[in-house]
């Protein structure tokens, strides 16, 4: 079972397994919102967790291959927890861990740091010699450098530390995913409800579905994994009886266009099919 | 294809008449909106037009409709030669429709001229069978069902070329198809050339 952990309407996927299940077996693309712990400062990359679109989480969930799990209401220790044995030797466990965690990572680096200096060693050598014979010949040998295996220090602060973010609380909830609920309003939803029966169909037809707002539309479908096509239509969900204003079609036609993507206007009939019209900016010559 | 010269100046001045008449297309709308019939008072051509009288004299949409599709029948005809250009009013619709031919060996395509101010739904349609007030605008009409109405053939997927005309007589072209329609894939020679494609990109872009 895949667990979709919910907070405040937001579904996310934190386990590295699941996520590669949902994409390579269930076609569901999501977003990677967390930063990197060794690449901060930048967003080219992104890792854990994968947020999913409110549509993408429903599918796997009626699909049955995912449940939604949201953290326990309550606090997850009493106050006196600290007096707890169970909690106490849970404390100790951990603290042994990261000091062999430590003391692992202080041997990697020392020994980084060693091929580093051995690959090196001939440069530093010719660039010593040099400097001595600057000074002149008068001057007094340059003392001998330490021993770079003693001088090394591996300050704790630089000290990795793997957080484990997937279970932060003790025990976890199941949220019924057809009521709303404060965690999860989108069950009944007549919006959520449009958008899951275009995106429903538009997945069973073999797309690859991913969030359109990046060119203004519900959705952007790809002809297959997004990591090797361009979207080739930028889905737009309407109520099929909702006034569209004619400069509303335009802009998004024309965008499209310029974009080289057909504009999909989607509507749920009143039996629950889908139909699409596919809008083109024709540039009759 | 060159655009035909005289197309731009002419309809400049179907704007420019169109505007002294009062009529369609401008701010003034909506109050000379239902004095339709005044045409034949005016001696200019452009209101005198024997087309446009005849699309006014179907009476199934108000004079600003009437005059966008004769703007985009104009546009059709002498702008980008199009061929057996005819219209047909479609009262349940309060439209006046076209259908030509881009060129003389393709199908028959239908046009639907609308003013930029009209709101169309996406496939609403009234379940009454009575036809509508002409006087009470239907501003909900389904693109889906103008679709549904107007093509007939049934070979190839429905569509209706969407001919969206602005108050200064601009006109642009839309299409809707029913279903997903691939896009064209990238054209990677032209991109490559810039110049080119620029050149092209000003032609198209009208």
């Amino acid at each position: 079972m895949i667990r979709i952990h919910v907070l405040e309407g937001k579904a996310f996927v934190w386990n590295c397994a699941d996520v590669q299940r949902i994409r390579e077996e269930h076609r569901i693309v999501g977003t990677l919102v967390g930063a990197l712990a060794r690449k901060p400062r930048q967003n080219v990359r992104l890792g854990l967790p994968l947020q999913l679109l409110p549509e993408e989480a429903r599918l796997l969930l009626e699909k049955d291959v995912a449940t939604l799990i949201k953290n326990p209401s309550s606090k997850p220790f009493a106050d006196d927890a600290e007096q707890d044995p169970l909690f106490l030797e849970a404390v100790a466990a951990y603290q042994e861990e990261q000091e062999e965690s430590y003391m692992e990572q202080l041997r990697l680096a020392a020994e980084q740091r060693k091929a580093l200096l051995g690959s090196l060693a001939e440069r530093i050598a010719q660039g010593r010699a040099k400097k001595q014979q600057q000074k002149g010949e008068g001057g007094e040998p340059l003392s001998k450098p330490a021993d770079p295996e003693s001088s090394f220090v591996f300050p704790r602060e630089s000290m990795m530390v793997q957080l484990p973010t997937e279970r932060t609380w003790l025990g976890q909830e199941e949220v019924d995913w057809h009521l709303p609920s404060k965690e999860w309003p989108y069950g009944g939803q007549p919006e959520h409800e449009m958008r899951y029966c275009v995106f429903q169909s538009l997945w069973e037809q073999g797309y690859y579905i991913t969030s359109g707002s990046k060119f203004g539309g519900d959705f952007l479908v790809y002809p297959g994994d997004p990591m090797r096509f361009h979207a080739h239509y930028i889905a737009l969900c309407v109520t099929r009886d909702a006034p569209l204003s004619l400069c509303d079609i335009i802009s998004v036609g024309r965008l499209g266009t310029s974009v080289k993507k057909t504009v999909l206007l989607c509507s749920v009939d009143q039996d629950g099919t889908v139909v699409y019209t596919s809008l083109q900016w024709s540039g009759m010559q | 294809m060159d655009e035909a010269p005289g197309s731009s100046s002419e309809l400049g001045a179907a704007k420019g008449s169109g505007l002294l008449v009062g009529s369609s297309g401008g701010s003034d709308r909506e109050q000379e909106a239902p004095k339709t019939g005044r045409w034949e008072l005016r001696k200019d051509w452009l209101a005198a037009h024997p087309t446009l009288t005849r699309m006014t004299s179907l009476d199934v949409a108000d004079s600003s409709r009437v005059y966008a599709a004769f703007l985009v029948y104009l546009d059709l005809l002498e702008a980008r030669n199009w061929h057996e250009v005819s219209y047909v009013g479609l009262a349940e619709f309060q439209l006046v429709c076209l259908r030509g031919r881009e060129r003389e060996a393709d199908d028959l395509q239908v046009v639907v001229p609308v003013p930029v101010h009209v709101s169309f739904s996406h496939d609403w349609f009234q379940g009454r069978s009575g036809k509508l007030q002409a006087s009470q605008p239907d501003v909900n009409t389904g693109m889906r069902q103008i679709m549904k109405r107007t093509c007939t053939v049934s070979d190839s997927p429905m569509s209706i070329m969407l001919a969206i005309v602005e108050s200064d007589s601009t006109i642009v072209y839309y299409k809707l198809t029913d279903g997903l329609v691939t896009p064209d894939p990238p054209d990677n020679t032209e991109d490559a050339d810039n110049k080119q494609w620029g050149k092209k990109r000003k032609r198209l872009l009208r």
